[in-house]
């Protein structure tokens, strides 16, 4: 068990290292000019900053050394948890960037993931559990549906029924509890039911068991037998699903933040890529990143409590 | 304002509402293009302004990531500023003339080189600092200091020697050289006076809101390209003479929203979420006849200063430094056309580089009339013929123009396919603000077109973009040969020198004719402020730049 959980947690790191490395050397090799936005050139602006002026602020960003060593430089800085100033928000200190764009961020993905989970579990229990043919026929094809359906469309349907129509939820702005709803549920519906594809396809294969046979045999109800038996032994893979899922409500977020016009790491990092502000985008995907393995190295550790097979995976290794 | 009224679809013919729209669709009778500067007069002002209310406004387009007047360039930002900050002078709407404001009189030089200005008594600013002689010196040096930080500031401030504390309540504001539009930019929010403490924070401090102003409203909160909070202030007792509110504010608080998603925009209008929407391109016609259903006003307005035009690379070696294919180019583009298709049946036609309304505008359409034929017969003779797709081609290179956007724009694809027909393939390459900025700046530029413009209510704003005598920016100098520099940059010093008006109207009309005769610059639409207005809101207003003045604004409960 130390063992694996040692090989577990050496992974998570080197992610974290390949995601640090890779976003830097895409962040560096994109075309643009950070240093000439940052000084006001470009079309919105009309006068170009002199060579001096350009000189200075690279050396003040570190700009002007070598790759690798502004790479080593960048590498000792994030180790010290410091991100450095933004650039397209005029040497605001990063930290302070993503200090103020988490809270947001977590309070949306946070009710996405319970919402995925609440729609994805009830979807497919009532899926699998009902008798009549037509209906089981129809929520089993629902997912497939309803994952069809890009993210801002539902956003913007559901602004419009709930929010321009109902007058029922506010449809942009982070004031108050209620303007949370109607961006989580856009966030979370597509992977609902991706969640219950994966979730229905499991809860058949398991009523198929032996031991469903046994456990019928024995006269248990049916409902009793899908509580106990099968969504406990489906719910297994679901598990990993939802690992990722909780990472991509990263990459939701810029879609629902901008939507809805709210502040957070997705509208944060939007702002970012447009202005090429280097240190603010690193900072945002590297915090996906720990996000992720972190998620991961949760559900990996869980999973030898809930199925003891695979404890005997690693030591193989 | 004539308003149509609510669409109530009876249960008797869903036919007769489909008629009824489509006949409210199509007969906008109040027509955009007699909307005049001489008209702000807003949805409604009458009856008795009623104190308190959150006034919500919503914008659609964030082009930077800061708010201090000294150094932003956005209208959004520059809406909020104005209600944040006063200048010294402002601008008659009605007529383009200067009016008093922090300053009570003024005077200049014969070389327009000084500029005296007598200072009002009794403003504070809202940290508790004293209004006087020094905070303007303050200010003035401030925006002289931040050079190509201040992107308007460096045209507006150019040769500036420096601010004499003639008395506590007069200075000498002292070039170098003749700045006959120094007055103008006085009254700008480029020029707003901030507190003298301000300045102890550094510019990228003051862009996140960190500084204090005069003005009827204070910055409560600021999140770039997301919101912003006003807060009433109490006492404030100085706006600008022509002002109809001369004490505090109505309003208690004003919440900015930026909302990038024009049907969300225009759906927290309606829904009552909003009570402003202002989208940085004129609403459409579809979406003003929904405003209007739902029961909202439209408010209208040209801005004045440069029209939305595109600017040619002229790098030998790029296709546009053919002078022949720029005049073809001219005549391909269909200017009425975009009025009518992008914009609405009754939107003005664009006649000139500034807009009807900047001061000493003179109609150049005669120049920019619609003529596929010719432009084609200039192509041929030109050795540019029809090769594959309709494609024209010399020497086995395609006439593809390539501009870069940074956003989908409707005027672009209309574009594209007006121009397809003369047989130019206009290639629009959607990048990033950062990669534009690189394709602009990469020696030459890897681009043909370049979009571009500004709101000022002086002609010299065409310096601020053109003259490559002060702007250094890739896509400015590209824009003109050597010798289209040189004579610009001649122009614009004479207009500079000039200050008796007729002499600056005939140095202006010639800068204006120069740039499209020589084919420089390619208007393609007049900007016009169209705003949703929710029937709450009253006693708007605007400024000659048409940015608001909230403390008119007042909701009725």
């Amino acid at each position: 068990m130390v063992r694996y959980i040692i090989g577990r947690v050496a992974q998570a790191l080197l992610v974290l290292w390949a995601a640090f490395t890779v976003t830097w050397i895409v962040l560096y090799e994109l075309p643009g000019n950070p240093v000439q936005l940052l000084l006001g050139g470009g079309l919105g602006g009309v006068s170009a900053a002199s060579p001096a002026q350009i000189a200075a602020v690279k050396k003040q960003y570190g700009l002007d050394k070598p790759l690798p060593v502004q790479y080593l430089h960048e590498l000792w800085n994030v180790l010290h948890l410091n991100f450095g100033t933004s650039i397209s928000q005029g040497g605001r200190p990063v930290s302070n960037i993503l200090a103020e764009n988490l809270p947001p961020t977590l309070e949306l993905a946070g009710l996405a993931v319970l919402i995925t989970i609440v729609v994805a579990v009830v979807l497919a229990f009532v899926a699998t559990f009902v008798r009549a043919a037509w209906l089981r026929s129809f929520l089993v094809r629902l997912p497939a549906f309803g994952r069809a359906f890009p993210t801002f469309w539902i956003g913007m349907l559901l602004i419009q029924v709930f929010s321009f129509d109902w007058h029922l939820l506010p449809a942009t702005g982070d004031q108050g509890v209620d303007s949370v709803i109607l961006p989580s549920i856009t966030m979370s519906l597509p992977w609902a039911f991706y969640l219950a594809q994966i979730l229905i396809r499991g809860m058949s294969d398991v009523l198929d068991e032996p031991y469903i046979v046994t456990a019928r045999a024995r006269g248990e109800s049916r409902l009793r037998i899908h509580v106990r038996h099968v969504l406990p032994n489906a719910a297994l893979p679901t598990l990993t699903m939802l690992g990722l899922i909780v990472c991509w409500t990263v990459t939701e977020a810029v879609i629902a933040e901008t939507v809805f016009g709210r502040p957070g790491l997705g509208s944060a990092i939007q702002q970012a890529v447009q202005w090429q502000d280097i240190p603010t985008v690193q900072a945002v995907v590297l915090l996906a990143a720990l996000l992720f393995v972190t998620v991961n190295l949760i559900v990996d550790l869980l999973y030898p409590l809930l199925d003891p097979r695979v404890t005997h995976v690693p030591t193989t290794l | 304002m004539e308003r149509s009224r609510p669409l109530k679809p009876s249960g008797v013919a869903l036919l007769l509402t489909l008629v009824a729209l489509l006949a409210a669709g199509f007969g906008l009778s109040r027509s955009l293009s007699t909307a005049s500067a001489k008209s702000i007069s807003a949805a409604t002002s009458a009856g008795t302004p009623v104190h308190g209310g959150d006034l919500t406004i919503g914008f659609d387009l964030n082009v930077e990531n800061c708010i201090d007047p000294n150094q932003d360039f956005g209208l959004e930002n520059r809406d909020l500023d104005r209600n944040l900050v006063d200048s010294l002078t402002d601008q008659d709407p009605s007529t383009g003339a200067l009016v008093p404001w922090l300053a009570t009189s003024w005077s200049s030089n014969k070389t327009s080189t000084v500029f005296t200005f007598h200072l009002r008594h009794g403003v504070t600013f809202s940290d508790g600092e004293k209004f006087n002689a020094a905070a303007v010196k303050t200010a003035y040096d401030n925006v002289y200091k931040l050079g190509p930080l201040s992107l308007l500031g460096i045209t507006y401030v150019a040769g500036y020697v420096g601010t004499d504390v003639v008395n506590n309540y007069e200075v000498k504001v002292v070039f170098s050289q003749p700045n006959a539009q120094f007055l103008q930019a006085s009254a700008t929010t480029v020029m707003g006076i901030l507190s003298p403490k301000s300045y102890n924070n550094t510019p990228a401090q003051r862009c996140l809101g960190q500084f204090w102003g005069s003005g009827p409203f204070t910055l409560q909160s600021y999140t770039p390209g997301v919101g912003a909070v006003l807060l009433r202030r109490a006492g404030y007792a100085w706006p600008s003479s022509i002002e109809s509110n001369q004490g505090p504010a109505y309003l208690s608080e004003i919440t900015a929203k930026w909302i990038p998603e024009d049907s969300v925009l225009i759906g927290s209008l309606n829904s009552g979420q909003l009570n402003l929407a202002w989208p940085r391109v004129a609403l459409s016609a579809a979406n003003r006849q929904l405003i209007e259903s739902a029961g909202g006003d439209i408010f209208s307005r040209p801005y004045p200063g440069i029209t939305d035009l595109l600017l040619s690379n002229q790098t030998p070696g790029r296709i546009l430094a053919d002078p022949i294919v720029r005049e073809a180019l001219q005549e391909s583009i269909n200017r009425a056309q975009i009025a009518s298709t992008v914009f609405s049946p009754d939107y003005p036609v664009v006649t000139s580089v500034l807009e009807d309304t900047t001061p000493d505008y003179t109609d150049e359409s005669s120049l920019l009339g619609y003529d596929p034929k010719a432009a084609e017969a200039l192509l041929t003779k030109d050795g540019w013929v029809p090769g594959s797709g309709g494609i024209r081609v010399k020497d086995g290179r395609k006439l593809t123009l390539i501009e870069p956007i940074t956003e989908p724009s409707p005027i672009v694809d209309l574009l594209q396919s007006q121009l397809a027909k003369v047989g130019i393939q206009l290639q629009e390459d959607l990048v990033t603000t950062a990669e534009e900025e690189s394709m602009i700046d990469e020696p030459g530029g890897n681009y043909d077109l370049a979009e571009t413009y500004y709101t000022r209510g002086d002609p010299d704003v065409l310096a601020s973009v053109l003259d490559t005598a002060i702007v250094s920016s890739a896509y400015v100098k590209q824009s003109q040969t050597a010798a289209q520099q040189a004579k610009l940059a001649a122009l614009f010093a004479a207009g500079n020198k000039a200050i008796v008006p007729a002499q600056r109207q005939t140095i202006y009309s010639e800068i204006q004719n120069y740039l499209i005769s020589q084919d420089i610059a390619f208007p393609l639409d007049e900007r016009l402020e169209v705003t949703g207005v929710s029937s709450k809101v009253h006693g708007l207003a605007v400024t000659d730049e048409g940015l608001t003045i909230f403390n008119n604004v007042w909701l009725s409960k």
